[in-house]
């Protein structure tokens, strides 16, 4: 059976995608699925080839024949969205695509079409097979866009026969996490040991607890501030979700990832250490 | 004047600047936009004088004159409400409030009422300085809404900065729209520079003046210096990491009540963005 | 009487789907004519609600019992609205499989959301 994980965090700025990296080349049999669309990093990291781009339409959006249109601008009064301005002209970064306004057209003057709003990746790295997307700025990511880059990494593990995919989530609490740890055998929820993080992994735990999911947290930098650490690590008890690693905040990390290399495969000491190793069979055991 | 702060993903350091900003600045209205992580009141520990709700409308229908044609389902694009067998389901948390359902009830069996969606927070911090915050329910769909309302209470300030939300979405679109100026909190590593392109792109596409601070400025490499060069951006000013700053922010304070490195550089940028006579 | 079992793919043979609202197929028995049928989902792209869509969708293809994984609280909402019974499957086995241990009464009876819902 599919393993699934997905790793993901209360806030941004954790860490997530690096401990995301660190894992994979722990892994074999892996298809990695980078669901952190509106910030898709991992593939800096693991450079590979792209073998397909897939156009990624959202929902549909009005368009206006202005040979047919009046200016009676029933459509200006009825968008509840403010995305019709008064002299007919739709704003596309606020429209929600309710299609009221084509409903409301006296004209047939407003059609609703298909909206490309970005584009999946699926690629080939070192470590296996990749699916990712990007969005185009200003485009909302959806639960949809989510789910569509994890069926995908789903085919390409059933077609290589992998049996483990690591999904990187989004932070925060928006329908593209709530679709992200869907059906997920394991969650890993990345924090640090600061009062935004303590306060963001609340929020996350709140959502995470309302699947039947089995959740475990990372607190990463945990050294960086001894007393918050011990504040997360006193919540997460009170919670019953265990703390299942510290990672010590190490300079290096940073600057391996600046030289591209990612950090567990390049001499930093905490990734030979029994803690990290016992981490990776957990993850890895059905 | 208004300023945004806004940042890519992943989470470079746009709430420290914004309240070490605000707090740098002698009269000023600093609004946390970011509804959906708000960390901002963490910093400023203000005291709450006012708490709103704030409501979207959702559809309830009255099934004496509901004959279950299923018009509304067929055109909710949301699948917020579903005619079933004996009764009309809605699920409030799905519905963008758009208004369509009961545009094409043929019975007029539907009508709309308020829920609450989350709340804003209005604090003083001091005499002269004001900040708002709102905060999103968890498991609602969008905080659109919360943002405009924080900027429409707002519209007036002389001077106000927004912490805006992180990323490029349509909340983000929200909060910066009308803004006179932009200011991205970057970090030199392959990531942080990923995602600044990410904020670039769109902050152009909206036609917005934009500057970038440059955030544990020596902890990375080069490549964003020659990013910024080569297209023209204005580099406003580096900080530095250093553990001990680390420590500050992990707790909660603010970096200018404890370093005179970093008050010199929140002046400096008040001098780029707004001028001497703030600084 | 209809049976509707999620399925991963268009055979009796293929496996149990392991979501709801996002399964590829719904394969649906009639256990009349004794024949298996198999539709599309056309929930799983939907960008929100998948779950009462999911539920309507087998509502139009008049279903009295379905075989789910694990449902939300919204499709269990949907599902008693619709007046569909629920019963859980164990992944890992085909759709045959699935049909054959509900005749057998090994599956239990879905009362409450296995997912612990918001409200
Ligand atoms: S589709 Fe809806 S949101 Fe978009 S312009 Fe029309 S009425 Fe407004
Ligand atoms: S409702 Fe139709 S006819 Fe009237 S202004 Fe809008 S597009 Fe033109
Ligand atoms: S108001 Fe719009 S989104 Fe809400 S239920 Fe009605 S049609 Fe759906
Ligand atoms: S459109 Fe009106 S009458 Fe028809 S099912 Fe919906 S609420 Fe009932």
């Amino acid at each position: 059976m599919l393993n699934e994980i997905a790793i993901i965090s209360g806030k941004g700025g954790t860490g997530k995608t690096s401990i995301t990296a660190c894992i994979i080349p722990f892994i074999e049999d892996l298809v990695i699925a980078d669901c952190d669309v509106d910030a898709p990093d991992l593939n800096i990291l693991l450079p590979g080839r792209i073998t397909e781009t897939i156009d990624y339409v959202g929902f549909k959006r009005p368009i206006i024949d202005y040979d047919k249109c009046n200016g009676c601008g029933v459509c200006y009064q009825s968008c509840k969205f403010n995305s019709i301005s008064e002299d007919i002209v739709i704003n596309k970064s606020t429209c929600e695509g309710c299609k009221v306004c084509e409903y409301v057209c006296p004209t047939d003057a407003i059609t609703m079409h298909d909206y490309t709003i970005g584009k999946i990746f699926k690629r080939d790295t070192y470590y296996g097979p990749m699916v990712d997307a990007r969005l185009i700025p200003g485009e909302e990511s959806s639960g949809k866009l989510v789910a569509e880059v994890r069926k995908l990494a789903r085919l390409e593990a059933h077609k290589e026969e992998k049996s483990i995919i690591l999904i990187d989530g989004s932070p925060g609490i928006a329908c593209n996490v709530i679709s992200a740890i869907t059906g997920v055998s394991k969650a890993i929820i990345v924090t640090e040991p600061s009062v935004s993080g303590l306060h963001d992994l609340k929020r996350v735990i709140k959502l995470v607890k309302t699947f039947s999911v089995d959740a475990k947290v990372i607190i990463n930098k945990y050294d960086l501030e001894l007393n918050l650490a011990k504040q997360i690590k006193d919540y997460c008890e009170l919670e019953e979700i265990e703390v299942i690693l510290e990672v010590p905040f190490d300079k290096n990390m940073v600057l391996s990832i600046s030289d591209l290399k990612i950090p567990s495969i390049n001499n930093i000491p905490f990734f030979e250490s029994q803690k990290w190793h016992d981490f990776i069979s957990y993850l890895i055991q059905n | 004047m208004k300023i945004a702060i806004l940042s890519g993903k992943g989470g470079t350091g746009k709430t420290t600047l914004s309240v070490n900003l605000f707090s740098s600045l002698n009269k000023v209205t600093l609004i946390d936009a970011d509804v959906e992580e708000p960390n901002s009141h963490l910093f400023l520990k203000g005291n709450t004088y006012h708490e709103e709700d704030i409501n979207k409308q959702y559809p309830v229908v009255d099934h004496d004159l509901c004959t279950l044609c299923g018009k509304c389902g067929e055109f909710c694009n949301f699948n917020a409400i579903i005619p079933a067998k004996k009764k009309v389901l809605v699920f409030d948390d799905l519905c963008h409030d758009c208004g369509g359902c009961k545009l094409v009830c043929p019975t007029n069996a539907i009508s709309y009422t308020d829920k609450a969606i989350g709340k804003i927070f209005y604090q003083s911090v001091g005499d002269n300085k004001q900040f708002l915050y709102g905060r999103l329910t968890v498991g609602e769909v969008s905080g659109v809404r919360i943002i405009e309302y924080l900027k429409n209470v707002t519209k007036k300030e002389e001077v106000l900065l927004i912490d805006s939300p992180p990323g490029t979405s349509c909340s983000t679109v929200a909060a910066i729209e009308g803004s006179d100026y932009c200011i991205i909190a970057a970090e030199p590593t392959p990531f942080g520079l990923s995602d600044m392109r990410m904020v670039v792109e769109l902050l152009r596409e909206q036609k917005l003046d934009f500057g970038v601070v440059v955030n544990k400025s020596n902890l990375g490499n080069d490549d964003i210096y020659k990013y910024l060069e080569e297209e023209g951006i204005e580099l406003l000013e580096n900080i530095d990491f250093r553990e001990e700053f680390a420590k500050i922010i992990a707790r909660g304070e603010l970096l200018v009540d404890h370093s005179e490195y970093v008050r010199n550089i929140m002046n400096s940028i008040i001098k780029k963005v707004l001028g001497e006579t703030y600084a | 009487m209809k049976i509707g079992i999620c399925a991963s793919d268009h055979t009796p043979e293929s496996l149990v789907a392991n979501r709801f609202a996002r399964a590829p197929y719904f394969a649906v028995y009639n256990s009349e004519t004794l024949d298996f049928a198999f539709f599309n989902n056309t929930a799983k792209d939907e960008g929100s609600g998948a779950g009462g869509k999911a539920v309507k969708v087998l509502g139009d293809l008049k279903v009295d019992i379905v075989l789910v994984p694990e449902l939300g609280p919204k499709a269990i909402d949907a599902l008693n609205a619709f007046e569909i019974k629920s019963y859980q499957y164990k992944q890992g086995k085909t759709v045959r499989e699935a049909l054959y241990e509900y005749f057998e009464k090994k599956l239990p009876e879905m009362l409450d959301a296995s997912v612990k819902g918001k409200h």
